[in-house]
């Protein structure tokens, strides 16, 4: 592909469209390409896990509440990274020489994902002249495209996302258009410096919600040789209905064998509906904002193993509440999580009262299991193609649990 | 619940917790007992609460040892807000205003339900700096109050009740105490009332004072100390038992103890510094992490106060326990010399430290 400029031929980005040559993609489709929910695998240089899977949100570089020593008994698979904890740890990382992993600290080996945004905080600019800018621990900060490329060959991560600039879909069009081409513009100026990145690199798609953008984003980035798609702007502001309506018509135009990456949906419901439209991987803190409310999420994994025992269940209980004083029993039964084979709600509910740390270290724990346990029954659904009954069977039980619950959120 | 060797650090776990720690990390730094405090205990969630939950160890699930505190240091800490008679302390409570009359009866009533292993008695505590009558009351009236605290006793067959040694800087007072309750042939005893911003020359002969009139064959606990170096200082002048919150508590502003002494890990001289905490540590903490990671969470992160309270805590643990295999290995002085050498090595060493090391028979290098 190269642009042709109107009497003289000047090619500005060339791209040759080529399968990797020295090594294998890291994703690689496990169900068959006619089936929409699917299933995968994403390798990296330390392990390979099955998709879909979710990624947790980290802050300076590390899951909330979790030391690596208690980060090490949940089955996180992967971690997201953000560009405003780690902007200025390149050189750093790159002397120690260990690897990023090592340098944070983690005992088992995880994906890293190293983000340009913030997934949490909807933190997103960008100067009138086009410039990306991000929130540091020191403030705001512009990027190029090339000091990106470099900052990520020195910290090396298992993956990255091009630069981008978000569009919601209450964005205006000319926000939305804007998303699109800067977005473009970075990730071509990314890869041109570093062409090394195609390796790694997810291209983000965007457009708010204007299906003529988002097609033309998915289109043009599927030229570009990236690794595989981060679909942007989604889990803000706009409905169910709405982001399955600009979901279908992106995913439709891209290649099915490239991953695709949402961020920011979290819900349970969100992420079976997404499943369905064919995401591979999400990226959350929907398990510590959870946490943060002072939550436990007991929402029935399963409603069609017959095996369980039927029993009313809540989808969150709400530990500071006074009923659960004197309850010696663990946060849900059956659940293997360190915090329920270990620990009672009455407990839970004393460090809760008291402000100690370890209510929000012991809930952590307990929410990233049971949300990474559900992404297990999903995955074992997709492969025993019982994933349809599987996800009416869950959202029904959802809304009854809904009444039983002691907290109405979401 | 376990037998445990001396000399020991004991972490607090005032409301049931070590702040940010949990059971299964306080069992892999090798931790054999913890704090409880009675008082705090008592308010929430109740002595109630966890005695129907089975006690405290089966509420917070810490299968080692626990040692609750009477609720006589909150007479201290708390003073704006207690009243302190011959019956009891009557507490006004931080957090609602509510009442608690503490009396010797209800405080080992309490500590009977929470369960812990060994339990202090209530005790008449007055700030070290104070002076005049008040001293003089506080002493007797402690002696009193340990008798009632044995009489109240419901548990002497599980629950070890040991006395604490009041009488401020007074050795006269201190005499007393001592007297009287070495009298009481208690498990074991505790020097009280120290730690409050006396003076270090003061401190550690009131300290001496007291673990030379104690039983030998009986353990000798110093309440809220401390500092590594106050803890190599009275492991010489004869303690056996310790307990402090510096550990946690200096973690959570970014500090982390080594051999020197401590690390601001917040200040940036450590953003590039590829090393552990302490290269000679062999925590976890110490194994995985590296000091320009930490100083990216140091004071800011949770995380941040998670990790260096399981380094700290390591830190002191194993102190205690190179100090032990130095008495075992009859290297003693040694040890403790070397340890001062890597605190001052400038050989500046505080005067205070050098008295009292000579007074025990060790000079320093």
């Amino acid at each position: 592909y190269q642009r042709r400029v109107r009497g003289s031929f000047s090619p500005i980005f060339s791209y040759q469209l080529k399968p990797f040559m020295d090594q294998q993609p890291p994703f690689k489709l496990t169900s068959l390409p006619e089936h929409i929910a699917r299933r995968g695998k994403l390798t990296t240089k330390q392990t390979t896990f099955s998709t879909p899977c979710c990624f947790l949100n980290t802050i300076r570089g590390h899951p909330q509440n979790l030391t690596s020593d208690l980060l090490a008994t949940l089955k996180v698979k992967g971690l997201t990274l953000n560009l405003g904890d780690l902007a200025d740890q390149g050189p750093i990382v790159k002397t120690y020489g260990l690897g990023l992993h090592k340098f944070l600290g983690l005992e088992k080996p995880l994906a890293l994902f190293l983000l340009s945004r913030d997934p949490s905080t909807w933190d997103d600019a960008v100067t009138g002249s086009g410039v990306f800018c991000f929130t540091s621990a020191a403030g705001r900060r512009q990027l190029s495209p090339e000091a990106w490329a470099s900052l990520e060959s020195q910290l090396s991560p298992d993956f990255f996302s091009s630069l981008s600039l978000s569009a919601s879909y209450q964005a205006s069009f000319k926000k939305a258009k804007k998303s699109v081409d800067l977005t473009l513009s970075w990730l071509d100026k990314t890869l041109k410096e570093n062409p090394s990145a195609e390796r790694n690199i997810f291209g983000c798609i965007e457009g708010g919600r204007f299906i003529n953008e988002r097609v033309r984003s998915a289109q043009e980035t599927s030229k570009r040789n990236v690794v595989g798609f981060l679909l942007d702007g989604f889990g803000l502001d706009e409905s169910p209905i709405q982001r399955k309506e600009v979901l279908n018509a992106v995913i439709k135009e891209l290649p099915p064998s490239k991953p695709r990456v949402i961020v920011g949906l979290g819900i349970p419901e969100d992420i079976l509906e997404a499943i369905d439209q064919g995401v591979d991987i999400f990226t959350t803190n929907y398990p510590n904002m959870i946490t943060d409310l002072g939550l436990a999420l007991t929402f029935n994994l399963d409603p069609t193993d017959e095996s369980k025992p039927s029993r009313p269940y809540h989808n969150k209980i709400n530990l500071r509440d006074a009923a659960f004083k004197l309850q010696a029993i663990p946060i849900l039964a059956g659940c293997k999580c360190y915090c329920c084979v270990n620990h009672t709600r009455a407990y839970i509910h004393h460090l809760m009262n008291t402000h100690e740390l370890l209510a929000n270290v012991l809930l952590n724990i307990h929410n990233c299991h049971h949300y990474m346990a559900f992404f297990v029954v999903i995955r074992s659904k997709l492969k025993n193609q019982t994933f349809n009954e599987f996800k009416s069977a869950f959202l029904k039980s959802r809304i009854s649990s809904e009444q039983n619950s002691m907290s109405n959120l979401f | 619940h376990k037998t445990f060797h001396t000399p020991i650090f004991m972490p607090v776990g005032t409301q049931g917790t070590v702040k940010g720690l949990t059971s299964a990390q306080l069992k892999c730094i090798g931790c054999p007992i913890i704090l409880g405090n009675t008082y705090h205990l008592g308010h929430r969630p109740g002595a109630d609460v966890v005695a129907a939950l089975g006690g405290l160890h089966s509420f917070m699930n810490w299968d080692g040892n626990i040692l609750t505190d009477s609720g006589g240091f909150q007479m201290v800490s708390l003073l704006d807000l207690a009243e302190i008679t011959e019956e009891g302390v009557k507490f006004q409570s931080p957090h609602d205003g509510t009442e608690m009359i503490l009396t010797p009866e209800k405080s080992i009533q309490l500590q009977n339900q929470i369960g812990a292993d060994i339990i202090m008695a209530l005790d008449d505590v007055v700030k070290s700096t104070t002076t005049g009558p008040r001293v003089e009351e506080a002493c007797r009236r402690t002696i009193r109050w340990i008798d009632r605290c044995i009489k109240a006793h419901a548990r002497p067959h599980d629950q070890n009740l040991f006395g604490i040694v009041q009488g401020a800087l007074d050795p006269n007072l201190r005499a007393y105490c001592l007297d009287e309750l070495i009298k009481r042939q208690l498990p074991g005893y505790a020097i009280g009332g120290l730690s409050g911003g006396e003076s270090k020359e003061k401190f550690w002969r009131v300290v001496l004072q007291c673990t030379n009139a104690l039983p030998r064959d009986k353990p000798r606990y110093l309440m809220g100390v401390g500092y590594p170096i106050d803890l190599v200082v009275c492991v010489s002048l004869g303690v056996d038992m310790f307990d402090c919150v510096y550990p946690s508590r200096t973690a959570r502003f970014g500090t982390a103890f080594v051999r020197s002494g401590t690390l601001n890990l917040k200040n940036g001289v450590f953003a590039d510094d590829l090393s552990p905490i302490d290269p000679m540590c062999g925590c976890f903490v110490c194994k995985n992490y590296t000091r320009a990671y930490l100083h990216l969470l140091a004071g800011k992160d949770q995380v941040g106060a998670q990790l260096l309270t399981y380094h700290n805590i390591s830190f002191l643990v194993r102190l205690m326990e190179r100090l032990r295999q130095s008495l075992l290995d009859g290297k003693f002085p040694l040890f403790v010399r070397d340890f001062f050498l890597d605190q001052f090595p400038a050989k500046d060493y505080p005067q205070w430290v050098r008295d009292a090391l000579n007074e025990v028979g060790i000079e320093l290098a």
